[in-house]
């Protein structure tokens, strides 16, 4: 069964059943791009990038129908295959609506709801909302629901700017449009947002070399919203893998401070000394961006894991004869073998007792898998 | 173990047909020594996955020249119970070479490593081999 989405439009002036086209586009538009940016985060990607294709590939919601009564928008979560275990949409409308719930019954926000989800939802129902208007939004799947109501109040508190730490470095990826020698400031596009970069006397050279460039900034916010970055620390040109937009290394490279990727670091070192037939039977030895790939890969998601307060499980990491990298946990009688044969080329084994399943995976689902073996949730 | 050849063995007088109750020997890297002290199932995925008939070479033999390796059996009958093929494939140097032929799914190969016993255990700090 798939999953149902309501948005409950509660509206002085409107006759039942009806919702106005301005609401509707903007609360439309607004949940696609919030659910789209905490599958982005459940991907293990940072959301404050360039919404990645996988992310809008997963995002699919569909409006089915106005329902009469209050101004009911009715969506459906359609199937993505090759997925077969929940849908992303329905596990990232569960997490909004609860993260939501969670903070109007004043708890803090919560780390899996970056603020870049919560502005983009309440960007979509501030056009709605007045003193008496309310928005409701409920999903339902197999039986279970989740619902929240965004007043006013709220909408604010979720359209709160992203605070940033002026102690705390960032990381600013993107295109410098326009500098001015004179204040020695560059501006940058770093989707979707721009930010003016102050350079020091001994970085103009550098800087000059770089114009209409895409750049590599390290610095430090000048300002709470990052609008401008100041004490530079790294200035170079950005690597075709490095993706534009703003991140904050303790928090993009959180799962690497957890004891599962410290440990699987230290055991993937011993392998790069790996040679041509290591097993005595003819292996390959996993290259270098093999390793690399697969510890990033587990680094993001111990660092999903994180978000959710759950402990990321410690693998055994072992060299596959065919020159992958294969991750082994092991936990409350659930055990996973997830196999990287190649960057974003996986394998699993998943066995709960009697029960076995193997097969190819996605990004995603290795995501899932990885969540399923530390908390037995269903993948 | 008991079935291992304890003098020179006539070549000739090995069978061509592997018995269901032969035990097969697998030299296993430290790498797949797992914390819990079994063998991973990467050690056994080659779809044809090269094995020492025991009855007819001394371990000793089997592991000359890779030191820091340990050595693993898996019963022949094991081996068909999930739908692989044991054959013997004689070589010049090795006439009791062998071969457990088919494919390996993951879960086949859990299956074999999980069945897997230790004949030369590796400890869990064992050192890599040169």
């Amino acid at each position: 069964m798939n999953a149902r989405i309501w948005i409950l439009v509660q509206k002085a002036g409107l006759p039942p059943g009806h919702v106005l086209l301005e609401d509707a586009g903007a609360l439309v538009q607004g949940l696609h791009d919030a659910l789209a940016r905490l599958i982005q985060r459940q991907l293990g990607f940072s959301g404050r990038t360039r919404l990645h294709d996988d992310a809008k590939r997963l995002t699919t919601v569909a409006i089915t129908d106005v329902s009469a009564g209050s101004g009911v928008l009715e969506c459906v979560v359609l199937p993505v295959p090759p997925i077969t275990g929940r849908s992303p949409a329905a596990v990232a409308a569960f997490d909004l609506i609860n993260g939501i719930r969670s903070f109007s019954s004043a708890a803090p926000w919560p780390a899996y709801l970056p603020g870049i989800v919560r502005n983009r939802i309440g960007a979509a129902v501030a056009p709605v909302l007045t003193e008496t208007a309310s928005v409701g939004l409920t999903v339902e799947e197999d039986g279970v629901a989740a619902s929240c109501t965004i007043t006013e109040p709220l909408r604010a508190a979720l359209q709160e700017p992203e605070r940033f730490q002026g102690g705390e470095s960032v990381e600013i990826v993107g295109r410098i449009f326009d500098i001015n020698i004179q204040s020695k400031v560059f501006k940058m596009e770093a989707a979707p947002r721009k930010v003016a970069v102050h350079f020091r006397d001994d970085q103009f050279g550098r800087a000059d070399e770089l114009r209409w460039k895409r750049v590599f900034v390290k610095g430090y916010p000048k300002d709470e919203q990052c609008k401008s970055v100041e004490n530079v620390e790294e200035l170079r040109t950005a690597g075709p893998d490095e993706e534009d937009g703003v991140s904050v290394p303790t928090e993009s490279h959180r799962g690497e401070r957890t004891e599962a990727y410290i440990s699987a670091s230290g055991r993937a070192a011993s392998m790069r000394g790996l040679g041509a037939g290591w097993d005595t039977y003819g292996a390959v030895a996993p290259p270098e961006r093999v390793v690399n790939w697969s510890l990033h890969f587990l680094g993001d998601a111990a660092g999903v894991l994180v978000d959710y307060g759950i402990e990321p499980p410690i693998p055994f990491v072992v060299p596959t004869p065919a020159g992958g990298i294969q991750f082994e946990w092991s936990r409350e009688g659930r055990e996973l073998e997830l196999e990287v044969a190649q960057p974003e080329n996986f394998r699993f084994l998943a066995v709960h007792g009697e029960q076995e399943r193997e097969g190819t995976a996605t990004r995603w689902e290795a995501m899932r898998l990885i969540r399923w073996l530390a908390t037995g949730e269903q993948v | 173990m008991t079935d291992e050849p304890d003098a020179p063995f006539d070549h000739s007088a090995i069978p061509n047909e592997v018995a269901d109750d032969e035990g097969l020997h697998r030299r296993i890297h430290p790498t797949f020594l797992r914390p819990d002290g079994s063998v991973s199932s990467q050690a056994f995925r080659d779809e044809r996955m090269s094995v020492d008939r025991a009855k007819f070479r001394p371990v000793r033999d089997t592991l000359e020249g890779y030191d820091g390796y340990g050595l693993a059996r898996l019963l022949t009958v094991v081996a068909r119970r999930f739908q692989q093929e044991v054959a013997a494939d004689k070589q010049l140097l090795n006439p009791a070479h062998a071969l457990v032929k088919g494919q390996k799914t993951k879960g086949i190969a859990r299956k074999l490593a999980r069945k897997a016993f230790w004949i030369v255990p590796l400890s869990a700090t064992a050192a890599a081999p040169n």
